[in-house]
């Protein structure tokens, strides 16, 4: 310990209404606990989880100063969150009350009036009180957030949303692409290009909003609330601090392709048959047998783009106002004419009344294009049709924009089977992305029409204006700290972050430096292990706290013979897996030998090939690791880290006389209580036989 | 303070505390298995059921839930409480029979023979125990109680895999029956098993033999041992 002063420690330990009394014996545990070193109150009763117990606790801690809180009961999982209110309450930093679970790791597996058993349980007290006198509370880490935010679009939707946060007084600075505002949006229809003009020249008026043209994003770095965006516009490379990051890209129709087997001046696609209606309207429209085929392309048998049959049904209205006397006819598989309001069920209508027709065709008989005539089965009828056409329209789908998936790999979101930026949880948190700064709508994330967009833009603009007005954001979580005096810029750490939070800055020119970005840092704990120097320190899993705590694991009983007569085995279990599936074990009274000692640790990935040796060095027979199988990590890939490290380890000690059969890495679920128990008896019986 | 009377005996408790916590304070044992000290109360095993009397008439209400007030006479152990008790102990049984803490309470309860279909397999009493602590302890709120009556059931919303669930087992800790499966109820399953380690690599394999020292030494190793003119060997060939 550097602090000259050592801190108070008191000890709880509770009777659990019988369920430990039976089988410890709790004053004996007492007396121990008070003959531990910078012990100076201890306690022992029925539920220190009751009301009035907890009351006692905080009265313990007003009155006896006390600055380490233990409590020697049940699984910390269940009542951890508990306790450390009832510290905060008391005044007491939440990260100094630990909880030594004595009642599922040791009182459920053994038998009353079992010696080992106590003898467990005392030094599962004695290693958390090591442990808590040792460790460092984490500090919360606040961060900050920049009050303003990027748009990437200028449809509808984007401009809304540009516009209602330049309300609320928070910058904006928007990227376009194209050379104008709007003028690839999805939905021609007039009232959405008056809207878009109307708001893209309340938009460059603005003074809170950055336009650009002509421009697009290179580069994105750092963490939600505090971006780094890089603009590319020409020539010049501008860069933006910004808080909140949306994404409203527009969708464009699937090209038709050049090599195609009919007359392409007879089959048109749908856009291109609305720009031949535009200009027809001033000249005769001479066309008078008129075919459209919605759902033409095969994607959109699975991929509705939802503003097809609607367009497709005003442009047979509008071909039907310009030349009465046209035949038009509508091949359709599915209508969709949902939307925000009625539909456009009445155009629908409409349409049939003014004369119309619509045959409906079968997935798997679809139209064929042939040189005079299109050939169609009628589902309701069953009768094949031949349809003579001088224009056929194919209704292409509409696909995200060719820079989607360098956009999705630049913001980590995922795309879905269409290639649109999929939303996580679209059923229970429409809205909601991965990052909490980051907003995707209107066609960036599914094709739509004009009240949608505006629907989902106002949905936008107010949660990312409640994000950007919080005052910051605070993480609780370890977090890595690097000692810049001692780091010496291997480059170790930056490769196994699972989050890319660290990073090398240059130091002196020649030197480099790793830093860690405090609110993407997760606490695994990896870079802690690969430092060659140990400079980086994870308060709460450090380097001080876990040999501590091994070495108190190993510790001979005063008088005694310095022999154990069973292996001693040290059990490092991660949280997620081991841990838990130790309490499980418990809980469902699984017995497994009494001279295990587990060791909570946060993942698998702080399974620290020095601390391994230095249980060896202590006195261990033999170690278990017990870690999330492969995919189940909580930290990414901190699991199969370890189990190259304990592959490396192993030879190493056969190579130094240490038969590898001693260290043994098991893969554990959460619930896997009854593996947990048979592995570990197992592998003591095995550890037993080298000996 | 309140005061109050539990099996003929006086008994002074703060406020705001339920007649379950009184008992507990002071030494006398009731059965739970809905109730945990870190959640909030939910009265519904009813095996904490006490006999409240009032004058003449007496009442049977459940303590975890029911607050202390002034002047209360409780009964913890009268006969209709016992017999009550033993009741609702047979009907949980009969629901999940082969856990062996249900069993044990159920002797302590005098549950002598259940006289229902035993199940096959060990069932959800639905105490809520695994939704609260989703809830409360976790916070995420991945499972709820679905469905009413006989079709009552502890599942994800939806039924789809959660998800809010982070898979900590908090769940399957807290079930007293042994009859939560993480997988069968919040469809929690590993992402992407994937057994090679795709990364930007810190552990390099040379022949078989793993190499520990950092990328760029190993990189001025290869150098190094490389035999003169490969490179520009190599390069040529390139042209």
């Amino acid at each position: 310990m550097n602090e000259e002063q050592t801190p108070r420690v008191g000890i709880f330990i509770c009777q659990c209404g019988g369920k430990i009394s039976n089988v410890l014996d709790t004053e004996e545990l007492e007396k121990r606990a008070k003959a531990l070193p910078e012990v100076v109150y201890t306690s022992s009763e029925a539920y220190h989880c009751s009301k009035d117990g907890r009351a006692r606790i905080q009265k313990a801690i007003k009155e006896h100063d006390l600055e380490r809180v233990l409590i020697a009961g049940c699984a910390p999982r269940l009542v951890e969150k508990l306790f450390r209110t009832t510290a905060l309450e008391a005044g007491l930093e939440p990260g100094y009350l630990h909880i030594a679970n004595i009642r599922e790791q040791c009182a459920y597996v053994h038998e009353p009036g079992d010696t080992e058993a106590l003898k467990q349980a005392a030094d599962i007290i004695g290693m958390n009180a090591v442990r808590i006198s040792s460790t460092t509370a984490t500090p919360i880490q606040h961060g900050r957030i920049v009050k303003s935010s990027l748009v990437l679009g200028s449809g509808l939707s984007a401009l809304t949303v540009a516009l209602a946060l330049a309300e609320n007084q928070m910058r904006v600075v928007l990227v376009e692409k194209e050379n104008s505002f709007g003028s690839t949006s999805t939905d021609q229809q007039e009232r959405t290009i008056q809207l878009t003009k109307e708001r893209a020249k309340a938009v460059l008026e603005h003074p809170m909003i950055d336009a650009h043209l002509n421009s697009r994003i290179i580069e994105i770095s750092g963490h939600p609330g505090d971006y780094e965006v890089r603009v590319q516009e020409g020539h010049k490379t501008l860069t933006y601090a910004v808080g909140a990051i949306v994404v409203s890209n527009h969708a464009v129709p699937k090209d038709l392709g050049k090599e195609q087997w009919f007359d392409r001046e007879k089959v048109k696609t749908q856009a291109e048959f609305e720009v031949e209606l535009e200009k027809s309207e001033d000249e005769e429209f001479s066309l008078k047998n008129i075919v459209m085929i919605f759902c033409a392309d095969q994607s959109q048998r699975t991929h509705c783009s939802r503003v097809c049959c609607r367009i497709g049904i005003q442009q047979a209205m509008k071909a039907h106002e310009l030349n009465p006397e046209a035949h038009i006819t509508v091949l359709f598989r599915d209508l969709y004419l949902g939307g925000i309001g009625a539909g456009y069920e009445a155009d629908f209508l409409e349409a049939r009344k003014n004369g119309i027709t619509f045959f409906r065709y079968q997935a798997d008989h679809p139209p064929v294009i042939s040189d005079r005539t299109i050939d169609v089965i009628d589902t309701l009828t069953g009768i094949p049709l031949q349809l003579p056409y001088d224009r056929v329209v194919l209704t292409m789908p509409l696909i995200p924009q060719a820079d989607a998936p360098a956009l999705a790999s630049l913001l980590s979101l995922p795309r879905d089977e269409a290639g649109f930026l999929a939303e996580p949880r679209l059923r229970l948190r429409p809205g909601r992305y991965a990052d909490p700064g980051i907003y995707v709508l209107g066609s960036a994330q599914q094709p739509g029409d004009t009240a949608e967009a505006l629907f989902q833009a106002y949905l936008t603009s107010a949660r990312a204006a409640r994000f950007l007005s919080q005052e910051n954001i605070t993480v609780e979580a370890a977090i890595a700290n690097i000692d810049p005096g001692v780091c010496t810029g291997c480059g170790n750490c930056p490769r196994v972050c699972p989050t890319n939070a660290i990073h090398l800055e240059k130091r002196d020119g020649v030197l480099s430096l790793s830093e860690v970005d405090e609110l993407r840092c997760i606490g695994c704990g990896n870079c802690v292990v690969v430092c060659p120097v140990k400079a980086i320190s994870l308060p709460g899993w450090d380097n001080i706290e876990i040999p501590a705590q091994i070495a108190s694991a190993f510790q001979q009983e005063p008088g005694g013979n310095g022999k154990n007569e069973k292996s001693q085995v040290l059990a490092l279990a991660c949280e997620w897996s081991a841990y838990a599936s130790a309490d499980l074990a418990g809980s469902r009274k699984l017995n497994y030998p009494a001279s295990v000692r587990i060791l909570r640790m946060n993942c698998s990935a702080r399974f620290d090939p020095y601390h391994i040796l230095w249980a060896f060095l202590n006195g261990a027979d033999g170690i278990y690791l017990g870690a999330c199988p492969p995919g189940e990590c909580h930290y990414g890939t901190g699991n199969l880290f370890a189990k190259e490290r304990v592959e490396i380890l192993k030879k190493e000690l056969a190579k130094h006389g240490i038969d590898p059969r001693r260290l043994h890495l098991e893969y554990l679920s959460v619930d896997d209580g009854l593996k947990f128990a048979q592995t570990l008896s197992d592998f003591v019986e095995e550890v037993d036989a080298i000996r | 303070m309140i005061h109050l009377t539990i099996n003929d005996q006086p008994i002074e408790v703060p406020e705001n505390r339920t007649i379950l916590e009184a008992c507990r304070e002071h030494g006398i044992h009731i059965p739970t298995l809905c109730y945990h000290p870190a959640l909030e109360p939910y009265g519904g095993c009813r095996l904490c059921i006490v006999e409240l009397k009032v004058g003449q008439r007496s009442r049977l209400v459940a303590s975890c839930v029911y607050p202390c007030e002034e002047g209360l006479n409780v009964y913890t152990d009268s006969d209709i409480v016992k017999r009550s008790r033993r009741m609702t102990m047979e009907l949980i049984l009969a629901g999940s029979y082969n856990t062996p803490e249900l069993l044990s309470l159920g002797e302590e309860l005098g549950v002598k023979e259940v006289r229902f279909k035993l199940p096959e397999e060990n069932a959800c009493m639905l105490c809520g125990l695994c939704v609260r602590a989703c809830n409360e302890i976790v916070g995420v709120s991945a499972i709820s109680v679905i469905h009413r009556g006989i079709a009552k059931k502890v599942s994800t919303p939806f039924s789809v895999t959660s998800s809010r669930c982070i898979g900590c087992g908090t769940c399957v800790l807290i079930c007293p029956t042994g009859a939560f499966k993480l997988e069968n109820v919040s469809g929690y399953k590993p992402i992407s098993p994937a057994d090679t380690l795709t990364r930007r690599g810190y552990y390099f394999r040379v022949g078989g033999e793993i190499d520990l020292r950092p990328d760029f030494v190993q990189d001025v190793t290869t150098l190094l041992t490389q035999p003169m003119g490969t490179e520009s060997k190599e390069e040529g060939s390139r042209k």
